[in-house]
């Protein structure tokens, strides 16, 4: 996620910025960037890598000068490679003008080409640059003008930070849907993107809210909306700074775990397609009629992706009516396989660096199939092998427990399923049913969220057992096995997923009171089927936690713990499913004192064999 | 309380019934569920298509918010007193709850609520309300999502809502209830043995006419000599009506007042139906009736099912409607209806003709039927006409050789 740290105040604007950039680290970033005004003029850096590693005396190499205003920015892409053109801030023509901007312009694309019939010649391949050069458009005099000007016409999010050379000793924000905090000091002001990176200078501050748009000074602020002034309250940060470094959660996977509303809205974000009730996607670079030409298709992968590509199979026969396989990429290299005419693969991975799954695209490739990438990292070398598929935007994952990004990957894979089906039986109405339920997820993950607690409580319960079996059918059952995973990734506790129904055929003979079993019991056609298999362990005293729907009371008398989800279309039921599953690995685990965020053995992206 | 009906993301597709109309003013059962919540006396607005709101407004009154305890309603909903009454006692517990139904808010309850109608449109009034604090009910309340949805649940709440209405109008005999000046022959035959009989104000009932309950009549409607109309028959307001008709609904303004038998079927406002013309409403195998509707092949799960006529069409003399057969709006159709007809569309396929209907001609023919009743078409009416036929260009567009919905 970009973050966004803005200074003008009497001390050296190189510190203050470098300190908060630092403390902006943890929500990870690829490139990052630094602007000043040195005697009217704009004077910026912008590098590509850790700023963790810079000095201030590196900072004093390059700005000779000693700056007491300036804009800072951490990026993490999401249109155009991590380099430093793509870095932000953005300037317009006559660079009087700098910009950084957190979020996406969903309608960059006309806007850019208008503005370039118009003269603007645009240095980077990014959506924010639009902004710059939108801005010098509207511009006439009065920037907070012209801010409500472009707020008009951008579509999309943004956190919005603007300094110019025509109103030095001024900052200017604006905000809609990515935050934006004014920092309120003695002699000095901030903007930030998160209240951590000023922290140890203010803890007096302003929330904007959506549509709002700030000027400030050294001493002094003002606050309006799209109609005119608004009063802003100051409050007052009382956490401490310590907890922000993870953003106030304990560990990356907690955080990451949270940050689930944010990051499903950002995979569907500008792609849902009310009106022909479908969605867009731009980075597939196939012909409508290469897709009709789909017969099957092949889904490689490893570990928690390989996990989302199962869900993915049951997506693509369910709503497309395509056949699909699901193969662990690391065997799939090695095999000789067989890709008939007129089959798509799809690689998935979250870094784009996992070295089997490069490897098995390159495969694939040679053979001459049509190869999908479905990546969170930018730029990453699976994305660039591959040239088309789907990004994630999911934002850093850092845990090395996949969480967010296993369910972003889940939701483009029905972004894609549904797609695929549009273009053959899948009615209009099933169409705006999906549309609409995808929709929903971010406040329903919200709504799975607020009840974390009683996960806790059943982990307190569970956690000294060293066994558990995870059990569910059709879409539950790579939620098992993704259940199972995590626990057994960050609490070394041996778990086990299965299909509900091959219980039966022999890992029953394990159950007794020592091996809880979870149980992904949501509403479906076949709850009856799974509730006969949650018998048979309770006839043999097998405790039992169910994930359970809403409102539904038919595993009441079958469970020992019960966690009840939103109810929503069965093929989304996994997104919703396994976030209860991922917080009990993560109470269990940290019950256990196990180090959540780094499990012995494990590294994030897996570059080797 | 306030009430809110609200349209939702899935109410454009109950093609053709909603085209032309707001969900909630679908009749059936003997009302609709405007004015069967409007028994309630509490202040109603609601949330419609923006290109219905004018012609909306004309007929039902939008309450301006003033309250922050609100009770949402899907206006696809079938207006059911039963239905209607445990929603109400569900927010007599004061407690926030929404009630889902295949992945649509049927009903929501919120004791204080901020809203505003410029927050949201039917498209994400579902996710804003999923978006609140509540309490999920077990109960799944039926909703209308496909037009013959309309012909079965008209059926099943038919003589509850009519038990419920009765008290408006004088009784006459056992079962049957009428209205204000009413001219009903002396040789009319009323049979309430298996339902009440509601008659609207100013209806006039000619010689030698059969009526079975449950059934009701609208207002100022007017059944010819030697009709049938039988149980479950819901005919709106002002409809001139003869021939044999059976668990039917047929709304405002239309005519069908030859011999011709319909049955099972919903037809929408402004229809006129030729003398003869008849629907199918039962396969000669007596098999379960599937029908195509838009790209879907659904199975109804009904033995008995006729057609669905969308507003403005018009069938010619001696046409024979199929089995589960879907006519659109402002349509002519002649012959054998043998498959599904967009709108705006004259269809002859039986003689090979399968047309677009301009919307010009449309809008004439309009003005004519207005004209004798006495409406003055307005530019609203011409609007709403011109707003359906972009609407419904889609079905057109799916035509090959010939047009079909």
């Amino acid at each position: 996620m970009c973050g966004i740290i803005a200074y003008v105040g009497s001390k050296d604007a190189r510190s203050v910025l470098l300190e908060g950039l630092k403390r902006l680290e943890y929500r990870g970033y690829d490139s990052w960037g630094l602007v000043f005004l040195n005697e009217e003029r704009l004077v910026s850096l912008k590098r590509v890598g850790k700023i963790s590693q810079v000095g201030s005396d590196a900072l004093e190499d390059e700005f000779s000068f000693s700056p007491h205003i300036g804009v800072g920015h951490t990026r993490w892409a999401t249109h155009g490679a991590p380099n430093e053109t793509n870095a932000h801030p953005h300037f317009d023509c006559h660079h009087q003008l700098g910009i950084v901007h957190n979020g996406i312009i969903e309608n960059y694309l006309p806007l850019k080409k208008e503005l370039e019939k118009q003269g603007h010649v645009f240095q980077s391949e990014t959506d924010s640059e639009v902004i710059a050069h939108l801005l010098e458009e509207c511009y006439s005099g009065d920037m907070v003008d012209a801010l409500r000007q472009i707020m008009l016409r951008l579509v999309g999010t943004f956190g919005l930070t603007v300094i110019s050379s025509l109103h030095p000793g001024m900052l200017y924000g604006a905000r809609r849907g990515s935050p934006l905090i004014v920092g309120v000091g003695d002699g000095e002001m901030f903007l930030t993107s998160d209240v951590g990176a000023i922290v140890s200078h203010t803890r007096q501050v302003i929330y904007l809210e959506d549509n709002e748009i700030v000027s400030i000074s050294s001493d002094s602020f003002s606050t309006s909306n799209l109609n005119g002034m608004v009063k802003k309250k100051i409050e007052e940060v009382t956490f401490d700074a310590v907890s922000l470094n993870r953003g106030g959660y304990d560990h990356f996977m907690l955080k990451e775990i949270f940050e689930q509303p944010e990051s499903l809205y950002n995979a569907f974000r500008g792609r849902l397609d009310y009106q022909m009730a479908t969605v867009k996607l731009g980075g597939l670079d196939l012909t409508f009629s290469e897709l009709q030409e789909v017969q099957r298709i092949k889904i490689l992968a490893c570990g928690t992706a390989w996990h989302a590509g199962l869900v993915g199979k049951y997506l693509f026969e369910d709503l497309a009516g395509i056949w699909t396989d699901v193969e662990y990429a690391s065997e799939f290299r090695y095999r000789n396989f067989v890709l008939p005419d007129k089959t798509l693969v799809l690689a998935i991975s979250q870094s784009g660096e996992t070295a089997d799954t490069l490897a098995a695209v390159s495969e694939a490739k040679q053979k001459g199939v049509k190869v999908l990438g479905i990546c969170n990292v930018v730029g990453s070398s699976i994305a660039r092998q591959c040239r088309r598929g789907v990004y994630l935007h999911a934002g850093p994952e850092i845990g090395v427990a996949s969480t967010k990004a296993f369910t972003s990957q889940v939701l483009v894979l029905t972004l894609l399923a549904l797609y695929l089906g549009r273009q053959r039986n899948l009615s209009r109405r099933q169409g705006l049913v999906t549309l609409n339920a995808i929709e929903a997820l971010p406040e329903l993950a919200r709504r799975t969220l607020k009840k974390a607690y009683l996960l806790e409580e059943i982990a307190q319960a569970t956690y000294a057992h060293t066994n558990f079996l995870y059990i569910g059918r059709e879409y539950q059952y790579p939620i098992a096995l993704e259940g199972a995973l995590k626990l057994k990734e960050i609490s070394y506790v041996h778990a086990e997923g299965l299909p509900a129904a091959e219980l039966k055929h022999g890992i029953i003979a394990l159950i007794d009171e020592q091996m809880p079993t979870v149980v992904l019991a949501p509403e479906s056609p076949i709850l009856d089927k799974t509730k006969s298999n949650v018998a048979e362990i309770r006839a043999r005293q097998g405790r039992i936690i169910s994930v359970i729907t809403e409102a539904n009371r038919e595993m009441d008398d079958l469970s020992d713990f019960k966690f009840s989800i939103p109810r929503t279309t069965e093929f989304l039921t996994p997104i919703l499913s396994v976030i209860p599953l991922q917080l009990l690995a993560y109470y269990i685990a940290v019950l256990r004192g196990c180090d959540v965020d780094k499990p012995r053995n494990l590294a994030k992206s897996v570059t080797v064999e | 309380m306030q009430i809110i009906l609200f349209e939702d993301y899935l109410v454009g597709e109950i093609r053709p019934v909603t085209l032309g109309r707001a969900a909630f003013t679908v009749g059936m059962g003997g009302t609709n569920l405007y004015d069967l919540v409007k028994r309630k006396s509490l202040p109603i607005s609601y949330l419609v298509r923006e290109y219905l709101r004018e012609i909306t407004l004309r007929n039902f009154s939008n309450e301006p918010l003033g309250r922050k305890d609100l009770l949402f309603l899907n206006a696809s909903l079938p207006p059911s007193v039963g239905i209607l009454e445990k929603v109400l006692g569900q927010c007599e517990k004061n407690k926030a709850f929404v009630a889902q139904t295949d992945h649509r808010v049927a009903a929501a309850f919120f004791p204080d609520l901020d809203f505003s109608f410029n927050r949201v449109d039917e498209i994400s009034i579902t996710n804003f309300l999923l978006a609140q604090e509540y309490e999920l009910l077990e109960d799944r309340f039926p909703l209308i999502n496909y037009p013959f949805d309309v012909i079965k649940y008209n059926q099943a709440y038919f003589e509850d809502n009519l038990q419920h209405i009765k008290g408006d109008y004088e009784n006459i005999s056992s079962g049957v209830y009428v209205g204000k000046d009413t001219k009903i022959h002396p040789t009319v035959c009323f049979n309430s043995e298996e339902g009440t009989i509601i008659i609207g104000d100013g209806v006039s009932i000619g010689p030698f006419v059969y009526l079975q309950g449950p059934l009701y009549i609208g207002s100022h409607s007017r059944i010819i000599e030697r009709t049938s109309i039988k149980e479950f028959s819901h005919i709106d307001h002002t409809c001139k009506v003869g021939g044999e008709i059976e668990a039917s609904v047929v709304e405002s303004y239309s005519n069908k007042q030859h011999h011709g038998f319909l049955g099972h079927s919903y037809v929408g406002s402004w229809v006129n139906m030729g003398a003869g013309t008849s629907n199918s409403d039962l396969k000669n195998t007596y098999g379960k009736i599937g029908i195509v509707y838009r790209g879907e092949v659904l199975d109804t799960g009904k033995q008995f099912l006729g057609c669905v006529i969308g507003n403005y069409s018009k069938t010619a003399i001696n046409t024979s409607i199929f089995t589960g057969k879907i006519i659109g709006v402002s349509s002519y159709v002649y012959g054998f209806v043998t498959g599904n007809v967009p709108s705006f569309c004259n269809y002859a396929k039986s003689f090979g003709q399968v047309t677009e209907y301009y919307l010009s001609s449309a809008i004439r023919t309009q003005e004519r039927m207005f004209a004798r009743r006495g409406i003055k078409q307005e530019q609203v009416h011409i609007k709403l006409l011109e707003d359906i036929y972009q609407l419904t260009r889609d079905e057109r567009m799916m035509s090959t050789e010939s047009l079909f919905l």
